[in-house]
């Protein structure tokens, strides 16, 4: 069909901003029902005796869960933009942050190998800030270290000042210095080199939300750090 | 890490714990029981819409609620939440869980103030669900010593348990500070109140923490700064639907009618389907003179109400009398058949009826009819157990307009006399008046009516204060049983007797007394402030003087 001319009035006046964000929540339902369907065939006994079958449901079930994270990045990316967006600011341990984030990650993990994750802090620290966003920018810095680390990736919780500060470190070859060259700080979305950028311009938008008298929260990328490598850091007021 | 009950790394054993979850979808019901059953979970109930889940509860205790926010047609999980909360059907130590697909589900838990325990996003695994609810196990357990305080109605203890916990908070310091904060707005100790609450908000700017202070400046009768606090919630977060209607309270203490009004109509828009705020709507515009909204609310009360247990006879006469002042008869005639209808004739849908009917029949022209329905009015009236203040109203305006002069007043001495302190109710009855065209009479009825009952009161105090206890009491029940409807004299006859045994002692007979009165009030409005404090005092009464009982 040819839409050159006389594009039909309803599509050129279509709010395909809004289209998308409501496919994409009915994508990721449906999504669920079928993660439901690939850990209900999991249960069954004869597919633990086949090691084929269960590292494919596996894969199925990792790979169904990153899309359904990434589809729930575009849409508080959505809700930001429209102004809809209500943060949920209660009181959380850090630690309990911690342990969410190594427990999303124990299911998503697996294709890299198996790097040593070193977990640190946050133990009788407590923060105010939305569960669910911190979770996923760490879980996002995570993943990234993941797939540069060599072996090691740390990931610590500690009071900087007045601040609740998350680092996300690994002992790969580090940011490229392009990235660092702003400060590491990322305002728009880098579309170059295959990644979207996505998760890094989530990370940073969603971390400004959190404000306390006049300060709001911010992420910072350095190299070095502990293990000699990428530092990914969020500071929460 | 400290031992005390509920440490977070004690295993909490999931196989004696009861399940019910709530899903409209049988695929995902079946999941669900699959993933509890991962983490041991074997008691497991399954309910597919709000009305199973409230059967199932009814009779069956459930220490974890798995709650579908999406529920098809009928109530979602949030409405399911403040119905089971209203109804006290869930103890405060039963967890509720929402589940939801939707992180925008997010906007009414976080602005909601009755908000579940904890929420879950799909999808998650049963390692997640474990974690989490092991979690608010722990949190359920160290709060427990408060909770059973508190439902055992022993809130001034229960508070004071607070600040023992808060020694010991950790982890649980908001959750603690926020039940202080709510404990102390029930026993009425709102300076209290707002300390714990400006606490909480010099740390950060939370919704719930502004809102319980605005509450608390509101009984503390400083409406402007209420005022204020109830518009910032509703500017940050436009879905906190009950700072709507404390707004608009607020605006009707500082004589703002129609600002009351206006906010009410935004609640309205946002959520349609709240009867409460659809009749709390209904009644200030029509105290406006606005008809067309206050028809427009009445009637979405039977819309919405339609096929609930919340619609009253008194809603549809609401909307008759709507319709009679703005002369639609016809109307006003065939809400009140629907009326009867509705109700299958009960004695109480009866009496409305046959009041509006009078009313509209005389304004119609029918005056045979008029006259037969007030005649029935007057037998029933005369014989109602229950007679809401809009019934009260209406029959006084139906006997002015039958010329029963004698009756109209002495009803609404009545009237006045069981609600001297309520403003809205006084308020309402000098309105009538007003459209009747009575405006000075009837302002001389409630002045005179009211004086009454301040100056026996009065006379009761100075009683006391002249040494004269005894005599003090003995004044106080006459009122109180002459009043029976006015909380206010029922309740300071409770305080005079309970004062007067503390300190002469234990007498069985006006000990009876006092929990028939207290149990009056408690059965009309059983969170009344001041019943509250009464009913500790007469507790602690009781063990000082060893009765058991």
């Amino acid at each position: 069909m040819s839409c050159q001319e006389g594009q039909p009035e309803a599509l050129a006046t279509l709010d395909f901003a809004a289209l998308f964000a409501s496919s994409i929540h009915e994508v990721k339902n449906q999504l669920f029902l079928l993660l439901n369907a690939v850990e209900e065939v999991s249960q069954e006994t004869w597919v633990s005796e086949h090691a084929s079958a269960r590292i494919a449901l596996e894969r199925l079930d990792r790979g169904g869960c990153q899309i359904g994270q990434r589809l729930t990045r575009l849409l508080g990316l959505y809700r930001i933009a429209q102004g809809h967006y209500q943060l949920d600011i209660a009181y959380h341990e850090a630690a309990e942050l911690l342990q969410d984030v190594v427990l999303e990650l124990r299911l998503l993990q697996g294709e890299h190998g198996t790097p040593e994750l070193i977990v640190e802090g946050g133990g009788a620290l407590y923060g105010f800030f939305d569960r669910e966003i911190v979770q996923g920018i760490l879980l996002n810095a995570v993943h990234n270290a993941l797939r540069f680390c060599t072996g090691k990736v740390r990931l610590s919780a500690a009071a900087e000042g007045e601040d609740l500060c998350f680092r996300v470190e690994d002992d790969g070859p580090g940011f490229p210095p392009e990235l660092l060259a702003a400060g590491g700080v990322q305002t728009k979305l880098d579309l170059r080199g295959g990644g979207t950028g996505l998760g890094l311009y989530f990370s940073v938008t969603t971390a400004a939300l959190h404000h306390k008298q006049g300060r709001n929260g911010a992420v910072r990328l350095e190299n070095g750090g502990a293990l000699n490598g990428a530092v990914f850091i969020l500071c929460l007021p | 890490m400290a031992t005390f009950p509920g440490s977070r790394n004690a295993h909490v054993d999931f196989q004696n714990k009861t399940f019910l979850v709530v899903d409209d979808i049988i695929g995902v019901r079946t999941s669900m029981r699959i993933t509890i059953s991962t983490f041991g979970g074997v008691k497991i109930d399954m309910a597919a819409n709000a009305a199973d889940a409230i059967n199932k509860i009814e009779h069956r205790n459930y220490d974890i609620i798995l709650c579908d926010y999406s529920l098809g047609e009928a109530k979602d999980g949030q409405q399911l939440l403040e119905e089971l909360k209203r109804r006290r059907l869930i103890p405060n130590a039963t967890i509720f869980m929402m589940v939801t697909a939707e992180r925008g589900y997010e906007k009414v838990v976080s602005a909601v103030e009755l908000a579940p325990d904890d929420y879950l996003i799909k999808p998650f695994s049963g390692e997640v669900l474990r974690i989490r609810l092991e979690r608010l196990a722990h949190k359920k357990t160290f709060l427990a010593p408060i909770y059973d305080l508190m439902e055992r109605q022993e809130i001034h203890k229960a508070a004071e348990m607070c600040d023992q916990r808060l020694q010991a908070a950790g982890p649980y310091l908001l959750d603690v500070l926020r039940l202080k904060g709510e404990l102390l707005l029930l026993i009425s100790e709102f300076a209290k109140a707002s300390q714990v609450y400006e606490h909480i908000l010099s740390m950060r700017e939370i919704p719930w923490a502004r809102m319980g202070l605005a509450q608390a400046q509101y009984f503390l009768e400083n409406y402007a700064a209420a005022a204020e606090g109830f518009q910032q919630i509703v500017a940050g977060h436009p879905n906190y639907l009950s700072a709507y209607d404390w707004l608009a309270k607020a605006y009707t203490a500082l004589g703002d009618e129609a600002g009351a009004q206006r906010v009410l109509m935004e609640g309205v828009a946002r959520s349609p389907r709240t009867l409460q705020r659809q009749k709390d709507l209904g009644e200030t515009a029509y105290l406006n003179e606005d008809l067309d909204t206050a028809q427009g609310a009445f009637e979405a009360v039977l819309e919405f109400g339609k096929f609930s247990s919340f619609t009253e006879p008194e809603d549809f006469a609401n909307l008759s009398r709507t319709f009679l002042d703005k002369g639609e008869y016809d109307q006003a005639l065939t809400v009140m058949s629907n009326a009867r209808k509705a109700f299958e004739n009960s004695p109480q849908v009866m009496l409305h009826a046959a009041v509006m009917d009078s009313m509209i029949h005389d304004k119609a022209g029918n005056k045979e009819a008029a006259e037969r329905a007030f005649g029935e009015a007057r037998v029933l009236f005369d014989g109602a157990a229950k007679k809401p203040e809009s019934l009260a109203l209406d029959m006084v305006r139906a006997c002015f307009q039958h010329g029963d002069q004698a009756a109209g007043e002495e009803i609404t001495q009545n009237l006045v006399k069981n609600n001297h302190d309520n403003p809205a109710v006084l308020k309402r009855t000098e309105q009538m008046f007003q459209r009747m065209g009575m405006h000075d009479q009837g302002k001389d009825l409630i002045r005179t009516s009211s004086r009454e009952v301040i100056a026996l009161n009065n006379r009761a105090v100075k009683l006391a204060q002249a040494g004269d206890l005894k005599g003090s009491v003995e004044l106080l029940m006459q009122a109180a049983d002459q009043l029976k409807a006015n909380n206010v004299v029922v309740l300071n006859a409770a305080h005079a007797i309970l004062t007067y045994l503390g300190q002469t002692g234990w007498d069985e007979r006006l000990a009876s007394t006092v929990r028939e009165y207290l149990d009056t009030v408690k059965q009309r409005d059983p969170q009344h402030k001041k019943y509250l404090t009464l009913a500790a005092m007469y507790k602690d009464l009781a063990v000082k003087f060893g009765v058991t009982r």
